[in-house]
């Protein structure tokens, strides 16, 4: 290896442990390898318990239809909001909102990621340890008393081991990937067992939770697919910076990275109808004995697995925008945006399980905004004009600096867009208001913030010469 | 504008990525063309299929 290779390599490692934007050169990534990292990355059990809460309301049919039309949109939004400038200049997702939210007022989508991503993490480890302790249990190997110190142990041992896996920066995601994508045949392989062994009695089914309105059944199956996929901009722009084009990356996203959570949530949506639980490792159990369940079991590790490390590996990339930990070692990095899930996962793992819904609803809440404001700052304020120097000058001399380093117009509408969502959709108590059935609650929630968004810039932002418009 | 206050290593990666060439490339008509068929035209289409299950 010659000197300038040996230094290239060592800038890059360097690269994809900051959030420094990568060169055109580093970016290696082509369709194939991208698609797969995405689909490692969306096929989770989540979608066991995304399946599970549109099986609530809606049937296997108009369940599976509802949620793939939901998600592939949330896909579209996210990709049109965070997806040009991650691909542009090497970034991640928190750095492409600077232009619009301000050199300090990135903070707002930062926390927001942060939040996502400890919930999202958490609630897959402890859905793995659960599993774990259910199959243990079965297996005659632990007591009924033994949940209490396996589920804890689980969790910090899958922690432990997502942090071995990253302490080589993303290399450690595309290494877990080429693995780890094997998981989806093998969900494939359980939907096919529980459709073929129960069919009748999955067409019988009736959702537990279903409203005297099927309209209104309908488009909640749509909003928890919307909402679901929204939950991907956080992750997003830490896997396809590593893409060179648009080209390359807007169909692994759309397939790679919209299609799986819909297909794998029919497992869920299935389960859920038919043996009221979701969880593969324990209903496979119910219908094939315990080698099913330790195959499920395994399933569940292997997909878990792989997700938490690309939500890890973006968390941790997020925080070193913070001054704090911009010359933090990579190692604190990864405790950092992994410790908060171990405490979940160690000390509130069944409270937290319990109010997914609400997460869920708090990610529409939060995210439809945020990608309404982006797409409207970039295709129509910007017509696509952006400073890659202004998004890494933090002081007062930047372009991206506005008030105080805050853009008040991205204030004001994401105020505006939580608004609207909080009207058309209580994210507690899914209690709607007109015109929720017809619209859901996260499309109008973008469209307001993005609206909003654009007055308040044409009025208080762009007159004053803020904002490097 | 100032920039001493940024690692070189940075700086150095500022430099070159404002040159448009060494920028990576937004989406093109194909990419468009995906983006939406996938995103608006196909979940239209599932839509209206689910709703007369």
């Amino acid at each position: 290896m010659t000197d300038a290779t040996h230094h290239h390599l060592e800038d890059l490692l360097e690269a994809d442990k900051n959030a420094w934007p990568l060169l055109r050169s580093e970016r290696t990534w082509g369709s194939w390898k991208l698609g797969i990292s995405l689909v490692t990355a969306a096929a989770a059990t989540w979608c066991y318990i995304i399946g599970e809460y549109v099986g609530y309301y809606l049937n296997f049919d108009k369940g599976f239809a509802a949620l793939f039309a939901g998600s592939m949109i949330g896909m579209l939004i996210v990709a049109l909001a965070a997806g040009p400038i991650c691909l542009r200049f090497g970034v991640d997702s928190i750095a492409s909102t600077k232009p619009s939210f301000g050199s300090r007022g990135w903070i707002i989508p930062a926390a927001m990621q942060q939040i996502s991503i400890i919930g999202w993490n958490s609630l897959l480890l402890i859905f793995f340890a659960k599993s774990t302790t259910q199959l243990l249990i079965a297996l005659g190997i632990v007591g009924e008393g033994g949940s209490r110190l396996i589920v804890p142990a689980t969790v910090v041992l899958a922690c432990a081991i997502v942090f071995l896996v990253l302490l080589k920066g993303v290399s450690g995601v595309d290494r877990v990937a080429k693995i780890l994508v094997a998981h989806v045949f093998v969900g494939a392989w359980m939907l096919w067992i529980i459709v073929t062994n129960r069919w009748g009695d999955l067409e019988a089914a009736v959702p537990a939770y279903a409203s005297t309105s099927p309209l209104w059944n309908y488009t909640t199956g749509v909003e928890i697919g919307i909402v679901s996929l929204l939950s991907w901009w956080p992750y997003i722009g830490a896997m396809i910076r590593m893409a060179p084009s648009g080209r390359k990356a807007a169909v692994p996203i759309m397939v790679g990275m919209g299609a799986p959570v819909p297909m794998l949530s029919l497992i869920g949506i299935a389960g859920i109808l038919v043996l009221k639980v979701s969880d593969p490792a324990e209903w496979l159990r119910t219908i094939g004995g315990p080698t099913y369940g330790i195959i499920a079991l395994l399933f569940v590790a292997a997909a878990n697995l792989g997700t938490a490390v690309t939500g890890v590996y973006a968390a941790a990339i997020g925080l070193r925008h913070f001054p704090t930990f911009e010359r933090s070692s990579w190692p604190l990095l990864l405790v950092l945006a992994i410790g908060p899930v171990a405490l979940v996962g160690l000390f509130i793992p069944d409270l937290f399980f319990a109010n997914f819904g609400t997460f869920l609803a708090f990610i529409g809440l939060a995210f439809a905004p945020l990608c309404g404001i982006q797409i409207t700052d970039y295709y129509l304020l910007r017509n696509r004009k952006i400073s890659i120097r202004c998004i890494f000058s933090n002081g007062a001399h930047s372009g991206y600096w506005f008030t105080g380093g805050f853009n008040i117009a991205a204030i004001g509408a994401m105020i505006a867009g939580c608004g609207t969502y909080r009207y058309l959709l209580n994210p507690i108590t899914y209690e709607s208001n007109a015109p929720y059935e017809y619209v859901t609650a996260s499309l109008p929630a973008a469209f307001v913030a993005g609206l909003v968004y654009f007055v308040l810039t044409k009025i208080l932002v762009q007159p004053r010469k803020l904002g490097a418009y | 504008m100032a920039t001493s206050d940024l690692n070189p290593e940075l700086e150095r990666r500022l430099k070159a990525l404002e040159n448009p060439a060494q920028q990576g490339e937004d989406y093109d008509g194909a990419s468009w063309f995906w983006l939406l068929a996938l995103g608006i035209m196909l979940p239209a289409i599932v839509l209206i299929w689910g709703w007369q299950l």
